[in-house]
């Protein structure tokens, strides 16, 4: 699957519930959306099981896939953001996006970033507003296009770059003042 | 002028930490086999099963026959004498059509029992106009059914062949009965 015409082949057959197509678009997206919602949520565990939600449901779904616009990947990542959002409305006591779990080491399952210009950037994602977290996540580490963004979000393009640059000019600002605290 | 694309980079570098962050290995292949062993379930109808237009238009048909109401329509209201007994007749030949195996048997029965309802009525009301068409019902049932295996002395009694078997329809007696006898 290199390119858009032969996903759109790929995913058409997936419809149909080919399995040899299904496993081909399951080995193209899984890291992709596990490490996406591994930055949400920050826990292996919990991520293991939203990601095969997310996978579960568009199993059950892809049936009435109609390719407009944005395509397959703002469709699947669609699934992804709604899964997650669902977890933590079913867990209110539950904090998305916590890098606290990440610096504690709190149990097997927490996911730890050694790195500390990551942690840094993680943390710097995190204290963005909602909106412009989803962007820059979704931009960043689900590597979408604007168009796929808008798509997912259901935002318009002009909203997303808007998003995105405040975003980053938030996330400049925090890594400047963390340097400056150091 | 702040640079949106630079920025953007930078901060994929940074976050490009992040690609090592991957499913665990064997987790991964039981999640695809879950993903695909669901999606065997969800595999749409094919083959004698999937509906052709035709078969669909005698679902819907069936499905009208068999919904609450219908069934009691169906089954106690039309006689052979209705005009709407054609009807009747066209709904379960649909309903057959869109069975199969058990179901099919059990329809089939159900009819057979339809049939004799109506050869009983019939022989009440000897000048019915439906007299007809219930006998060719009949007929056709037959062609159609095997009769029900007999069991009496526990045994499955060896059915006759279908060609053979006489209909239980009424015979009006063409002598007239002896005076006085």
């Amino acid at each position: 699957m290199t390119n858009d015409l032969e996903l759109k082949k790929v995913v058409e057959r997936a419809a149909a519930h080919e399995q040899d197509a299904l496993a081909l678009i399951y080995e193209r997206y899984v890291d992709r959306v596990y490490r996406y919602i591994c930055v949400r949520v920050r826990n292996r565990e919990i991520a293991e099981d939203i990601t095969a939600r997310t996978f579960l449901k568009m199993v059950e779904r892809i049936g009435g896939f109609k390719w407009r616009g944005a395509g397959f990947d703002a469709w699947l990542f669609r699934i992804a953001r709604n899964n997650v959002i669902d977890w933590y409305r079913r867990r209110p006591d539950a904090q998305e996006f916590d890098t606290e779990i990440a610096e504690n080491a709190a149990g097997p399952e927490a996911i730890v970033i050694t790195d500390e210009a990551l942690r840094e950037a993680l943390t710097a994602v995190r204290d963005l507003k909602e909106n412009q977290r989803d962007v820059v996540l979704l931009r960043v580490v689900a590597e979408m296009t604007t168009k796929e963004t808008a798509v997912v979000l259901e935002i318009s393009e002009v909203n997303v770059r808007t998003l995105l640059h405040r975003g980053l000019v938030n996330i400049k600002g925090a890594l400047k003042e963390q340097a400056h605290v150091r | 002028m702040y640079d949106d694309r630079d920025a953007l980079e930078k901060l994929k570098e940074v976050l490009g930490g992040l690609d090592e962050t991957k499913p665990d290995a064997e987790w991964s292949t039981e999640l695809k086999a879950r993903v695909l062993a669901r999606s065997g379930g969800l595999r749409p109808a094919t083959g004698r099963f999937r509906l052709n237009a035709a078969r669909r238009i005698a679902a819907l048909a069936a499905a009208f026959v068999f919904s609450s109401g219908g069934v009691v329509y169906a089954a106690s209201g039309v006689m052979p004498d209705s005009p709407l007994y054609p009807l009747k007749r066209s709904l379960e030949k649909a309903a057959l059509i869109v069975t199969s195996g058990h179901a099919e048997t059990g329809l089939k029965r159900a009819f057979s029992a339809r049939r004799e309802a109506e050869a009983r009525y019939l022989s009440k009301h000897e000048d019915a106009p439906g007299r007809s068409r219930a006998r060719k019902a009949v007929d056709e049932l037959h062609e159609k059914v095997p009769p029900p295996p007999v069991a009496g002395n526990g045994r499955v009694k060896k059915s006759k062949p279908v060609t053979d078997h006489e209909p239980k329809f009424p015979q009006r007696s063409r002598k007239p009965a002896k005076p006085g006898v």
